[in-house]
Formats: C-alpha cells, structure tokens, sequence
C-alpha cells in the first residue's frame, strides 16, 4: 500500500515538474493575448478568449498547488469578466489592476521557475 | 433502487494539465475507467460509443461550453439519460442552482484535490440518485 501511495505522489510529482517547467511560457502566452488584445480595436471574441486564457491560468495553478498565483489570476480574470460582460474595453484603470496583477504573477513564475524577472 | 455506483467516466476538460491530474485522481485513486475529452463537441461525438455511468464536465471550454454540451445531451433521446457533474471556478450557490436546473447532478469546486475528487464524485452520485 505504501509503495503505491509513494508511486502516486511520485506521479503527481512528476506532473508537477512539468506543468513548472511549462508554466513561464503559458504565463507569457496569456500576457501576449492580453497585450495584443488592449492594442487592436476590441472584439467580443477576442475578449472572450483572453477571459479563457487567465480563466485557465486561473485553474491549472489551483490545480497543481500554487494558490498565491491562483488567486492572482483569479482577481485578473474578475476584472476581465467585467470588460466582457459589459461588452466593451478595458478602461485605463481596469488595464492598470491587470497589468499590475500580471506583474506579480510574472515574479511569482520567476521564482517557481528560476528565471530572472526582466523589467 | 439506488443506481449501481459508477465504474467508467467520460470526462470533459479542455486544460491538458488538468486532464492529467484528474486521470491519476480519478483511475490510480478512484479506481475509475476514464474516457478523455477536450471539447463540448468532442464529447457529444464519443459519449454514444463510450456510454459511460457518468460524464464529469468543465463549465467554460471554448466552443462550446458545459452547459451548452448538457443541454444539447438533454435535447437527444439517445444521450438524455447520462448523468452530469459539473467542474467550476465559479460554484456559488446561485451558480450550483442554475446548473441543477438544466440537469446537472451536482458541481465540483475547481481547484479540487486529487486526493479526494473521486470520493466528491461518489458523493454526488450516492446522495443525488
């Protein structure tokens, strides 16, 4: 029975390393759709898919036990959620409180993974 | 009659590392036989094949989210009858409501626990068929 709880926990650990090694570049993903989605005239479609893209990011870090980025996530998608439902932009402020909550992100990222922050 | 308990999931999650950790908390915990799924649509296309005992789904996926899958199940005489709980962020009790209302057995918080989210899933089903 011990053999097979620690051949579990060695599998989870194991998906955990991975979603680690890949979590810096779902990060960066997420802040390229946001960037590009603030830069171009706005779209319904685009603004839904940028609310499932931190949605996401939301989720999986829950998932796999980074509850500090998750919640960062989750108070980014809030706002967002309030630019699709109300079917316009972002306004200056609600772009500031995301950009703001991506920054923290990014350093929590970095740290998980290693990398240095560039600012 | 209490239906038998569930043996074999079709699941539905569009997050591949979610999908990942659910089939370890689902197969190597539960003991469960699980069928994977990335889409609302995906799901409507193998659930007929697969007939599993229950289908656990995510609510925002792109497409076609979970909602609009349960009612599209719902609409067809030949999927009607599979049972479905929902995965959510979002599981605040007027949330919990609305999806029982369009048929769902019950709601799942997200994030959920490896550990336990096959014992959630019984729970659900024991206490709601």
């Amino acid at each position: 029975m011990s053999t097979d709880g620690q051949d579990l926990q060695t599998q989870l650990a194991e998906l955990r390393l991975g979603y680690v090694r890949q979590l810096p570049a779902k990060f960066s993903a997420f802040e390229k759709a946001f960037n590009a989605h603030l830069a171009a005239a706005w779209t319904e479609p685009e603004a839904r898919e940028t609310y499932r893209l931190i949605h996401s990011l939301a989720g999986s870090t829950g998932t796999y036990g980074f509850p500090e980025i998750c919640n960062l996530a989750r108070a980014a998608e809030a706002v967002v959620k309030t630019s699709v439902e109300r079917r316009s932009p972002l306004l200056p402020m609600e772009a500031g409180q995301v950009r703001e909550l991506l920054a923290q992100i990014q350093g929590l990222v970095a740290r998980l993974s290693g990398t240095p922050t560039i600012l | 009659m209490a239906k038998p308990a569930p043996s074999r999931i079709l699941m539905v999650e569009d997050e591949l590392d979610i999908q990942a950790v659910a089939r370890i908390a689902l197969e190597v915990v539960g003991g469960f036989t699980v069928e994977m799924c990335s889409t609302g649509s995906e799901a409507l296309a193998k659930v007929g094949g697969y007939a599993p005992d229950l289908i656990l789904m995510d609510v925002m996926m792109p497409g076609m989210d979970g909602p609009s899958t349960l009612r599209e199940l719902r609409s067809r005489e030949a999927t009607r009858g599979f049972p479905v709980i929902f995965m959510t962020a979002k599981v605040q009790p007027q949330e919990v409501t609305r999806y029982k209302s369009i048929g769902a057995l019950g709601v799942i918080a997200k994030p959920f626990d490896p550990m336990t989210l096959a014992g959630t899933v019984r729970s659900i089903w024991d206490s709601e068929t």
